[in-house]
């Protein structure tokens, strides 16, 4: 398959210029992969799913996310792009998984059309107070690529950026939210959730009220950082102490392995006047759907109250692997699906503990 | 059913709540530092009479007999709370009562872990237990009642079952050395307690995570004594790797209780076996697994699902990116994996819930090196029945060494953490 036809493809699907059917071009974004990546291709033929084993898109062989820490999954024919790296995990640096981004104007043109669709519907320009080290301090952070493409194309003015070295400057930002405040000029706050908890944590007794229009997006969650805060819990911090209502705040669902992102709907759903509880929306170059956690078997069509592990179908991972079975947990809900943690495994109750974890 | 976790001769009963050991309905105590002091005054003042080692073994033997016999209520109990409590299936349970109490059914063998009844207990030894193995604090509660100790056992929330019922037993033979013996059960991490109990025992054997063991650990106990994460592997030579025996006891090793224990082999290094030979050995070893695996299933199978998968991802994929790895696994909802992965210089535990890796050495000077270099705390070596060398190399390096098949069975004489077994209860003169 001619890769730079299937590139275009699915730049034309993202570009919303395209009226083919997601299932057709799935179909062949799997074809595309199969072929040009010899590791996937010989998990596919492991598994007795070649393409022509494989029908419709929920056939499509799932890669286990963790895979990305093992393998090249990259189309070694596609050269050069971004290099991409988690931030590590538990298990310590060497087990970074790596996603290299063949072409990173997919990436980036979907970045932009799916956060202006859910976070700008009214096409506000914001200057950028980033809780995100820049993008060339973690060149191979996703998030810092993303959030420096965002401000570049959205923002007003340069980005500022408030995490340096792995610390955040509270007074530098205090003051910059400060000037917002008495300015009037409302802001995008934008960056990793636990970042946002201890900026919050620090104006218990001196809070803020930024002007109307404002928001917030966080990511990356709490867990393993500091104390958890409850979703509910956080919104209520930035109520109190930044005076942004809930319907300004919008959690971002993203990872290295995936070109694509998840915002909550809140946003969207203030501006169109729509009441709902919120739950994640995907670029409509994205499905999603739960597994069960003991089989993996699909769920299809998700049952709203249902729970399970989230599998990706991201179109937009067309120079990589397309289907994602990741290990987070996700509540289906009337029209679409919270996260609700990380699959936790057996308990370990005795002596012998996950020694693999501290020791790598 | 209905069960109390709190075994007591103290004349002021604590109040009591109900709670869930997770499917456990059990009456928990609310018991306060105060009584377990006023309990302490009454038995392990300075003119209490210690009395005979050797009686005290006796005693603890007729005790324990009574769960090796099938028809005993006793039994019945034990097997029936150990299901509830931990999840193990029933099979499970009955073979770690028989595991449990079998050593110490034996005088003789309790009367020589006490130091061939020289042992001299501290007057009053708290053993705080953790997980859900079962029966793991009574080993040491028994040598210091042997002693002459009083001894109070917090059980876990994971096995609150074993202790009680076998105070139970005791005080049905022997009430006088049951009053010495105490068992409660309070939440983990209650500071109140855990200071008291600093201030109040002579010594302290805490079993746990790292992070609970360094934390009694800054409470300053006068005898601290430490059972934290350990690991265990086994080593196989080519004259045991073809005997079934010697594969199904590696599973059943591996199998029972899930991995939970510092007992379970995480890894085997197969001594001189060509890629053929381990294949072969993998093979044998999986079809046992999935044997046990139907007679014992797994006590938290979507828990067991997601640790073996993610176990065989990792091993798939190396594999697939390139590192000389295979796989073994289970289906579609994993109970046991296999990672064989022959040209590793270092070696790493699994996963638990049934995931073992198996790595080569050419012989048995290499895995010496190999397990050197690897940094484990192991506890125990499983080794073949026949082979001699590997048997010396691993005992040299690991506290314990045992046949495969019995390395969950310990006898009483284990030197647990490399500490002589009566260590933390009392001093052998």
């Amino acid at each position: 398959m001619d890769p730079g036809v299937i590139l275009d493809r699915v730049r034309a699907f993202v570009g919303g210029a395209s009226s083919e059917s997601f299932e057709s071009l799935a179909l062949d974004v799997f074809r595309f992969q199969y072929e040009s990546v010899p590791a996937y291709r010989a998990y596919c033929d492991r598994a007795g799913r070649p393409p022509e084993n494989v029908a419709t898109w929920l056939e499509v062989p799932a890669v286990p996310v963790a895979a990305f820490q093992h393998a090249d999954l990259a189309a070694p024919a596609l050269e050069g792009g971004l290099e991409l790296e988690t931030s590590g995990t538990t298990e310590g640096p060497e087990r970074r998984g790596r996603h290299r981004v063949a072409v990173p104007e997919i990436y980036r043109e979907g970045a932009l059309v799916h956060f202006r669709r859910l976070v700008l519907p009214d096409e506000a320009r914001l200057p950028f107070v980033a809780l995100v080290p820049t993008a060339a301090e973690a060149p191979r952070s996703s998030l810092c690529r993303m959030v420096a493409w965002l401000s570049e194309s959205f923002g007003a003015g340069a980005a500022q950026h408030f995490v340096r070295e792995g610390a955040l400057d509270l007074e530098p930002l205090r003051e910059r939210l400060e000037a917002a405040s008495a300015s009037g000029e409302p802001v995008m706050l934008i960056g990793l959730t636990h970042a946002l908890v201890e900026l919050l944590d620090a104006l218990r007794d001196a809070p803020l009220r930024l002007p109307y229009g404002s928001r917030v997006v966080d990511t990356g969650g709490t867990k393993n950082r500091m104390r958890p805060v409850s979703r509910n819990a956080l919104l209520r911090m930035i109520w109190d102490r930044l005076g942004i209502s809930g319907s300004f705040v919008a959690n971002e669902y993203g990872m290295t392995e995936m070109c694509s992102q998840f915002y909550d709907s809140s946003i969207l759903d203030h501006f169109d006047g729509r009441k709902r509880d919120r739950f994640k929306v995907p670029p409509p170059w994205v499905r999603s759907r739960l597994a069960d956690p003991e089989t993996l078997e699909v769920a299809d069509p998700p049952v709203p109250g249902a729970r399970g592990l989230l599998r990706h179908w991201d179109l937009a991972n067309v120079a990589s692997v397309s289907v994602l079975q990741t290990e987070d947990v996700g509540l289906w809900g009337e029209e679409g699906f919270e996260v609700a943690g990380r699959a936790k495994g057996a308990e370990r109750r005795g002596c012998a503990q996950l020694l693999e974890r501290v020791r790598g | 059913m209905s069960f109390s976790v709190l075994r007591s001769a103290s004349p002021k009963a604590p109040a009591t709540e109900r709670r869930k050991f997770r499917d456990l309905d059990a009456e928990a105590p609310r018991a306060t530092p105060d009584e377990i002091r006023a309990w302490l005054s009454d038995v392990a003042s300075p003119a209490a009479e210690p009395g005979e080692p050797s009686s005290h073994a006796e005693s603890i033997a007729r005790a324990a007999e009574t769960f090796l016999d099938r028809g005993s209520s006793l039994r019945r109990e034990a097997a029936r709370g150990l299901v509830l409590a931990t999840g193990f299936p029933a099979p499970v349970a009955e073979e770690a009562i028989d595991r449990v109490f079998a050593p110490l059914a034996s005088a003789e063998e309790v009367l020589d872990a006490a130091g061939a009844g020289r042992l001299r207990a501290f007057p009053a030894t708290a053993i705080l237990a953790a997980g859900n193995v079962p029966g793991v604090a009574l080993p040491k509660a028994c040598l210091a009642l042997v002693g002459g100790g009083a001894c109070l056992v917090k059980v876990a929330a994971g096995e609150p079952v074993l202790a009680p019922l076998f105070h139970d037993a005791l005080a049905a033979v022997d009430p006088a050395l049951a009053s010495r013996l105490h068992v409660a059960w309070w939440p983990g991490g209650d500071r109140a307690w855990e200071t008291a109990l600093a201030g109040t025992f002579d010594a302290i054997v805490a079993y746990g995570s790292d992070e609970t063991i360094a934390s009694l650990e800054r409470l300053g106990a006068r005898q601290f004594t430490p059972h934290g994460h350990r690991t265990s592997g086994a080593v196989l030579e080519s004259v045991d790797r073809s005997d079934p025996e010697v594969v199904r006891g590696l599973a059943v090793d591996v199998s029972l209780y899930d991995q939970a224990g510092c007992l379970s082999p995480q890894f085997v290094v197969l001594v001189g076996a060509s890629a053929e030979d381990a294949a072969a050995f993998c093979d044998a070893l999986a079809s046992e697994l999935d044997a046990l695996a139907d007679a014992w299933p797994p006590g938290d199978a979507e828990g067991a699902a997601v640790d073996v998968r993610r176990f065989l991802d990792e091993g798939e994929w190396r594999g697939l990116g390139g590192a000389p790895v295979r796989v073994w696994g289970s289906g579609v909802a994993p109970r046991w994996g296999i990672v064989l992965d022959t040209e590793a210089g270092r070696y790493r535990t699994g996963r638990g819930s049934r995931t073992i890796r198996v790595y080569g050495a050419r012989d048995v000077a290499a895995f010496e090196e190999a397990i050197a270099a690897s940094g484990l705390p192991l506890e125990c070596l499983g080794v073949g029945p026949r082979a001699a060398v590997s048997r010396d190399a691993a005992a040299r390096r690991a506290p314990r060494v045992a046949v495969v098949g019995q390395m969950q069975a310990p006898r009483l004489d284990w030197r647990q953490g490399g500490l002589d077994p009566w260590h933390g209860v009392g001093i052998v003169r």
